[in-house]
């Protein structure tokens, strides 16, 4: 079937559930509030205010203005079932229109695929169950079992991903994170995946020991993450300037992991661990000369970490956080130079990643009478900690880039609200200490319960342009303005 | 092909007719007007004998017209057009805050006064403790055996000329009647502009579990011995609007009065719970003209503020505010108000002894934005109903007020709960009102909950 014939007919019942639906205020009910409803329709513009996107110069693109142009209606539907189970779904209707843009050629904007995606598309239209699953709690609420494609966020970190690996990212439609609103960036492009996450509180006798609680997950197929199609806007993959075919090397194995979760005094703790492969790929150039095709293969990783927040509340009125990741097998692009004399697949390098944030909600009353502003600050760096200099002097990738053996991050980023946070200003600013940057400045705006506006520039700057290490500078094309309008019900 | 488009169509088509009739079979749940139309001192006139009224005055030692030379009477409705002919009355019984609200079109309901006494089980636990409270040095309240508080009034028998009658009449009134546990849905925030409109709306649960100093409930007075250092366990979390729905708020408070909570956030946008700091007590709470610090009037830690009893005297109190069962769920019975949404029209009843205590910040860090509050606690029943706020340049910033519609009615709702239908905070420098209104329909006391719900695993399944 046509996927916007199925757009338009879910909107019209869409129209159907808005007239059948008890009023609260703005979430709609039925069946006597078991069943409840609610969604936003959201138009979304992302205006390109950067030179052109170089992954697109194979294809002899001119420089375009308008990198996205989504309009998209979501529902989530909520059955309560009895009071022990529910069942929650996410479904979304959404339209790419940036190839309004005469300089934009036509690309798949929604080009993810894989077993159980529950999706139908075409190039530039997609209606998909983005999540569904079923929760349940014992009557003694010790154990919560939910079952479906959902998501999983692990870890302390704000902006960036350390621990936060168990779902991939759907980056295909709106490039990297950034660009979204900084505090709900992963949420908007994480992808809900199958899977079996069983939550057990573990009885503590011990005093101050509490809300102790091991999550296990079982994920019974891999999904690797999306990255933009070749010709979107946000095409971010240098090699296809090559016109290397890519072929992907999907695993077939299970992925698994466990977090042990409490809160001991005063200090919050997690314990994790998660079996699974790399979700975004490595290239390995083998095949290139047997028979011109790059492989993107998803080698398999051990993570194992850690998390703690603590509150000091009464001194220094902030919370402290620690991340702590630790791989034994990172996996690493091979590093050859594709035309040299050695040839190798991809590489494993013991890695830790670590992360230590302040927050600091703190009245500047010149600035707000009344609400604070929230202050965060992080600390994040990245080791190799095996063949640093192999890593960092031999491994080159396709871009002519390689992996650092130590890379140091800082962000700072402040937000408050204004008339009864209405008006809520917010920045991002992140800093490579090889002096390349990224920052964000937005703002929402609350007209109303139903209608809110967001706009926020993002650039990304600097010298150092290593897209191997993912500095922001590497992402210098990429700078936009982002307007966001959404009616929420 | 064909067939396959067909079924798709009529199937999203029908599921859509079925959801519209579903939904207009939901419109039922509605009280009638005979469930609803209850005052809320029914059930204490009703069933006298389920309340203890020790210490209650059946009738006040003096009635109004007594107290205000017959100036203000039961009855009479003070408006912004005859304020200025009771205006030393109605400071004297309410306080300058209250006037120069009515001064801007607050309506005053005066009323006759009506006994607010306190569930029979409650005065139970208060005489096997009373004589037993103690402050410490620290400025915690403690049995004589050193332990905290085991429940109950601490103070029952508290005198004015105590030296530290101003902490005691606050210890009594956050001992005060509260059930073991209790749950409110559809709790309904309002932001309210200068002209009265509604500017936005946050409606949210707010759970409690006491574990120590329970009174009512099995296991009692503590929960188990590994929580005794914790006086409850509460989550709050946002039902609407959409893109807050599923924010929920964990919280542990300490028995221990020089320590703040543990707070805990899950955030749908991030799916994950983060740490809160406590630290910013009066930070606007959600962005409304209440903080955290505001609630229940003054909410902070005793050991970290000044208590000092200002007098003793008779108030015109919200008790008994409102003469039925509201309900905000059903969009029903809202909240009588004048000025818009702005300001409440509610009853206000003489209370003969009302306890007016200065509360001041020991340091600026304790509280960066206010210079002090003076609150009230309503002796007896040890309610709190008043609270204004001054900034730090001493001026009138802030009321809060606690709006009480009384016991359940024994029918449709719990006897033994009492019921407030407001929490409500105004801004006199902005001009500015943040109604709370709470849906007594969706409000349960001792409803038997237990610990594991008190957990950030709830916050994430009920959070998403």
């Amino acid at each position: 079937m046509n996927v916007r014939r199925v757009g338009v007919l879910t909107l019209i019942c869409f129209s159907f559930l808005l007239f059948g639906a008890t009023k609260s205020w703005a979430i709609l009910e039925y069946m006597d509030g078991k069943l409840t409803l609610n969604g936003f329709l959201r138009t979304q513009v992302g205006i390109h205010i950067a030179e052109s996107n170089p992954n697109l110069a194979y294809m002899g693109e001119d420089n375009h203005h308008l990198s996205m142009w989504r309009n998209w209606v979501q529902l989530e539907p909520n059955y309560q079932v009895t009071d022990n189970l529910s069942v929650y779904s996410r479904l979304t209707f959404a339209n790419e229109n940036a190839r309004m843009d005469d300089s934009i050629h036509s690309f798949e904007a929604f080009p993810k695929d894989y077993p159980g995606d529950l999706k139908m598309e075409d190039d530039n239209n997609m209606l998909e169950v983005a999540e569904i699953y079923a929760d349940y709690e014992n009557e003694a609420e010790t154990l919560w079992v939910r079952l479906g494609k959902q998501q999983v966020s692990w870890g302390q970190s704000d902006g960036l991903r350390l621990l936060d690996v168990v779902n991939p990212l759907d980056q295909s439609w709106h490039g990297v994170n950034l660009l979204e609103p900084y505090l709900e960036a992963f949420d908007n492009l994480r992808e809900s995946i199958w899977m079996a996450r069983v939550t057990a509180a573990i009885p503590s006798c011990i005093e101050d020991l509490h809300d102790v609680q091991l999550e296990m997950l079982a994920i019974p197929n891999f999904v690797p993450s999306t990255l933009p199609a070749p010709g979107s806007p946000y095409h971010l993959q240098p090699f296809t300037n090559l016109g290397l075919p890519v072929d992907e090397n999907l695993p077939e194995g299970e992925e698994w992991g466990l977090r042990l979760m409490g809160v001991y005094k005063r200090l919050e703790w997690s314990l994790n661990y998660l079996y699974h492969y790399q979700d975004e790929g490595i290239t390995d150039l083998r095949r290139v000369l047997v028979d011109g095709t790059a492989e993107l293969d998803h080698p398999r990783v051990n993570s194992y970490g850690f998390g703690l927040s603590y509150d000091d509340n009464l001194r220094t009125k902030a919370v402290y956080r620690v991340e702590f990741l630790y791989e034994p097998d990172a996996p690493y692009e091979s590093g050859q130079d594709p035309f040299g004399a050695m040839f190798g697949g991809p590489v494993d390098r013991r890695t830790v990643r670590y992360l230590i944030g302040i927050d600091r909600p703190t009245f500047v009353t010149w600035l707000n009478p009344t609400r604070t502003v929230s202050f965060g600050f992080q600390f994040i760096q990245f080791h190799v900690l095996e063949d640093r200099d192999d890593l960092e002097e031999d491994m080159i990738t396709l871009n002519g880039s390689s992996v650092k053996k130590t890379t140091t991050l800082l962000s700072f980023s402040a937000d408050t609200g204004y008339m009864q946070d209405r008006v809520k200003p917010n920045f991002l600013f992140i800093y490579d200490e090889r002096q390349s940057y990224y920052n964000q400045i937005g703002c929402e705006f609350r007209f109303t319960d139903n209608w809110i506006g967001y706009a926020a520039v993002s650039y990304f700057g600097g010298e150092d342009k290593n897209a191997a290490n993912s500095d922001p500078g590497s992402l210098y094309w990429m700078d936009e303005v982002m307007l966001r309008l959404t009616y929420q019900f | 092909m064909m067939i396959s488009q067909c079924k798709c169509t009529l199937t999203i088509v029908g599921l859509g007719i079925i959801m519209m009739v579903a939904g207009m079979c939901g419109l039922a749940s509605a009280l009638t007007d005979e469930e609803a139309n209850i005052p809320g001192y029914y059930a204490i006139e009703t069933y006298p004998d389920n309340y203890d009224f020790t210490g209650i005055w059946k009738e006040p030692p003096q009635t109004l017209d007594q107290i205000t030379g017959g100036k203000i009477k039961d009855g009479m409705v003070i408006t912004k057009d005859n304020v200025e002919s009771v205006k030393a009355e109605l400071i004297s019984l309410a306080g300058e805050n209250v006037y120069d609200m009515v001064k801007r079109g607050m309506e005053v309901t005066v009323a006759p006064y009506k006994p607010w006494p306190v569930p029979k089980q409650f005065m139970v636990a208060t005489n096997a403790n009373r004589g037993n409270a103690v402050i410490s040095e620290d400025g915690n309240l403690r049995d004589k055996d050193g332990g905290w508080w085991k429940g109950g009034f601490p103070f029952p028998d508290l005198q004015k000329d105590d030296p530290q009658a101003g902490m005691k009449a606050w210890y009594n009134q956050i001992n005060t009647y509260d059930g073991d546990d209790f749950t409110h849905d559809w709790v309904l925030m309002q932001y309210i502009s200068s002209a009265g409109s509604v500017e936005r709306t946050v409606a949210m649960t707010w759970d409690r579990l006491f574990l120590t100093g329970r009174e009512i409930l099995d296991p009692k007075p503590t929960y188990a011995d590994k929580f005794k250092d914790i006086t409850f366990k509460e989550m709050v979390y946002v039902q609407d609007p959409m893109d807050l729905r599923g924010f929920g708020n964990l919280t542990y408070r300490y028995n221990d009065q020089n320590k703040l909570d543990d707070a805990f956030a899950y955030i749908p946008a991030m799916r994950r719970v983060r740490r809160l700091t406590s630290g910013q007590r009066f930070d606007a709470f959600v962005g409304c003209d209440a903080a955290i610090g505001d609630f229940r009037t003054l909410d902070v830690p005793m050991g970290r503020w000044n208590w000092k009893l200002v007098e003793v005297k008779p108030k015109l109190t919200t008790l008994y505010a409102c003469d039925y069962i509201t309900e905000n769920h059903n969009a029903m019975r809202l909240h009588p108000s004048t000025i818009g949404n702005k300001f409440p029209k509610m009853n206000w009843r003489i209370w003969p002894e009302v306890w007016v205590i200065e509360a001041t910040p020991k340091t600026k860090q304790d509280c960066p934005v206010y210079s002090k509050k003076i609150v009230w606690s309503l002796g007896g029943c040890w309610k709190s109903g008043m609270g204004v706020a001054f900034d730090s340049q001493g001026r009138l910033w802030k009321t809060t007020q606690n709006y009480f519609y009384g016991y359940g009615d024994g029918k449709v709702l719990d006897k033994n709960a009492h019921y407030e239908s407001d929490f409500y905070t105004y801004d006199h420098q902005i001009d500015h009102a943040s109604p709370w209104h709470i849906d007594f329909a969706h409000r349960k006391f001792n409803v038997g909950f237990k610990p594991n719900r008190f957990s950030t695993k709830y916050l994430q399944r009920y959070g998403h």
